[in-house]
C-alpha cells in the first residue's frame, strides 16, 4: 500500500509544507481542497481543516502535533497517530510534501 | 482569420442579439434569443460559420465529444456540427450537412455558449432565476430537478425571472451579478399543461423529447441583479414528503456548487480550475444556500411555488 509506505516515511521531526498544485478554500472553520493537476476536490473535518491552517508555512509534524494539543483534548499518543495518517493521506495526493526529503 | 466589420451596406447578413449580460453578433438567425437593433459597435462575442478543425493543438484535456486547450474549446457533435469557441470572443460552427437548424442552435446555446462565458470568466451554474425583493434567487439542479417548473410558477405568483437552466455569474468584488438568460423557460409538457402556459411559435427543443421553449412573456426581467441566495433543488419521489428548508454550512455548500457547475469540466480542461473553485468558494462564503425538499409531484407545484415564496419572505 503506497499510502501507508509514504505515511511510514513521516516522524515527529519531519517538516511538511503545502504541495504546489493545489488551491483551498475555507467555509464556516471548514475546508475544501482542489488538486489542480488531478481536478479533483477533498473535503477536510473541522481538525483536518486546523491541521491545514497550520500549514500555513512548513512546519513538524511535531510542532503541529503541539498545536493541536493545545486547542483540542486528545490523548498525545493517539493525536500522533491520527496526525501522521491524515499527513499521510494528503503527502499521497500531493496536497502536501517534505520539503527536505527532495534535497 | 477575423470575421470583417459590419458595414452599413450590408446590415441584413448578421444578427445581433443580446443575452447573459453580452451583445452577441451571429451569422446564423437565432430566434430563441432577444434581437437588438446591429449596432456599428464591435459585439462581445461573434457567432460565424466556417471551417473547424477536428482535433486542438495543445489540448490539454481530449474525450471523444469535445476537447480544451488555454482559452480554446473545441466541441464536436457527429452528424450535428463542430465547434470552436475561442478566448470567449468568438464560435465558428461548422454544420454537418444532415444537421437541422434547431439541433446546431441546441448545442450553439448550450455547450458551446457556455464555453465562451466560462472564457470570460462567468461561473456557469445549472440553475433558474428569479427576482425576489431586488435580489436573485437561484434554483441550483441538474436537469430533471424541477428547476424550470418551480421558477414558472413563482413567475405566475408575480416573481420575475431572470434565468432558466443556465446562469452565468459574473463574479465581481462586491458580490455576484446574475445577468438576464434567454427569455423563455425549457419545460416539459406535463409541466407546461400545469401551469396552463402557451408554447412559443419555435418551441421545441429536442426531436425526441416532449419539452418545449414557453416565452417568459412579461414574467421577465433583462436587470442584471446581484445574487441574494440559493436553493439546492432536492425532489423526493416519497409520496406525502413536506417540503422541507435547510440551510447548509461548511464543506456542504461549497459541494453544492460545484455539483451544480454548468460544463464544469470545461473550466478544468482549460486549465481555469483554480480560478473556477476560487469563484465557487467566494459564492460559498458569500451567499446562503438551503437545501429544498419537497415531493416531487406536478400536482403540488402551486403549493411548492406557495412555501417557497413563503420562506422567501420570512428568512431574510
Amino acid at each position: 500500500m503506497d499510502a501507508n509506505r509514504k505515511s511510514q516515511r513521516l516522524t515527529l521531526a519531519s517538516v511538511v509544507a503545502r504541495g504546489a498544485g493545489q488551491v483551498s478554500a475555507e467555509v464556516d472553520g471548514e475546508t475544501l481542497l482542489m488538486s489542480i493537476e488531478r481536478g479533483k476536490y477533498y473535503g477536510m473535518d473541522s481538525v483536518g481543516s486546523h491541521i491545514w491552517a497550520l500549514l500555513d508555512q512548513p512546519r513538524s509534524v511535531g510542532a503541529i502535533c503541539d498545536a493541536l494539543t493545545a486547542s483540542f483534548e486528545v490523548e498525545r499518543e493517539r493525536l500522533e497517530v491520527d496526525v501522521i495518517a491524515f499527513l499521510g493521506t494528503l503527502l499521497e495526493k500531493d496536497l502536501v510534501t517534505i520539503p527536505d526529503e527532495a534535497r | 482569420m477575423r470575421p470583417p466589420p459590419i458595414s452599413p451596406e450590408n446590415p441584413s447578413s448578421f444578427h445581433d442579439y443580446t443575452v447573459y449580460g453580452l451583445h452577441l453578433r451571429s451569422c446564423i438567425e437565432l430566434p430563441e434569443l432577444t434581437p437588438v437593433p446591429v449596432l456599428e459597435v464591435e459585439p462581445d462575442l461573434w457567432i460565424r460559420c466556417g471551417p473547424v478543425p477536428d482535433r486542438l493543438e495543445a489540448a490539454r484535456t481530449k474525450t471523444p465529444f469535445w476537447q480544451a486547450a488555454p482559452d480554446r474549446v473545441l466541441i464536436m457533435l457527429e452528424g450535428i456540427a463542430r465547434y470552436l469557441i475561442s478566448d470567449g470572443r468568438e464560435i465558428v460552427i461548422e454544420t454537418e450537412p444532415a444537421a437541422t437548424d434547431q439541433e446546431v442552435r441546441l448545442f450553439l446555446l448550450g455547450s458551446a455558449l457556455g464555453a465562451a462565458l466560462q472564457q470570460r470568466g462567468r461561473l456557469t451554474l445549472h440553475a433558474s432565476v428569479v427576482i425576489a425583493d431586488g435580489r436573485a434567487v437561484a434554483f441550483l439542479g441538474q436537469s430533471g430537478r424541477g428547476k424550470s417548473s418551480l421558477a414558472a410558477a413563482l413567475a405566475q405568483r408575480g416573481f420575475p425571472v431572470l434565468a432558466d437552466d443556465i446562469c452565468a455569474l459574473e463574479m465581481r468584488p462586491e458580490g455576484p451579478l446574475v445577468p438576464a438568460g434567454p427569455p423563455h423557460f425549457r419545460l416539459w409538457e406535463d409541466a407546461r399543461q400545469r401551469l396552463g402556459l402557451e408554447r412559443g411559435a419555435r418551441h421545441r427543443l429536442h426531436p425526441e423529447e416532449p419539452k418545449y421553449l414557453v416565452p417568459m412573456a412579461a414574467a421577465r426581467s433583462r436587470e442584471a441583479t446581484p445574487l441574494g441566495r440559493c436553493y439546492q433543488l432536492d425532489p423526493e419521489t416519497e409520496s406525502g414528503v413536506e417540503a422541507s428548508f435547510t440551510a447548509l454550512r461548511g464543506r456542504e455548500k461549497l459541494n453544492t456548487v460545484l455539483a451544480n457547475t454548468y460544463r464544469r469540466a470545461f473550466f478544468e480542461g482549460m486549465g481555469l480550475g483554480a480560478s473556477y473553485f476560487q469563484a465557487c468558494s467566494q459564492l460559498a462564503q458569500d451567499i446562503p444556500i438551503y437545501q429544498l425538499r419537497f415531493e416531487r409531484d406536478l400536482g403540488g407545484l402551486g403549493r411548492l411555488a406557495g412555501r417557497v415564496a413563503e420562506h422567501l419572505l420570512v428568512e431574510s
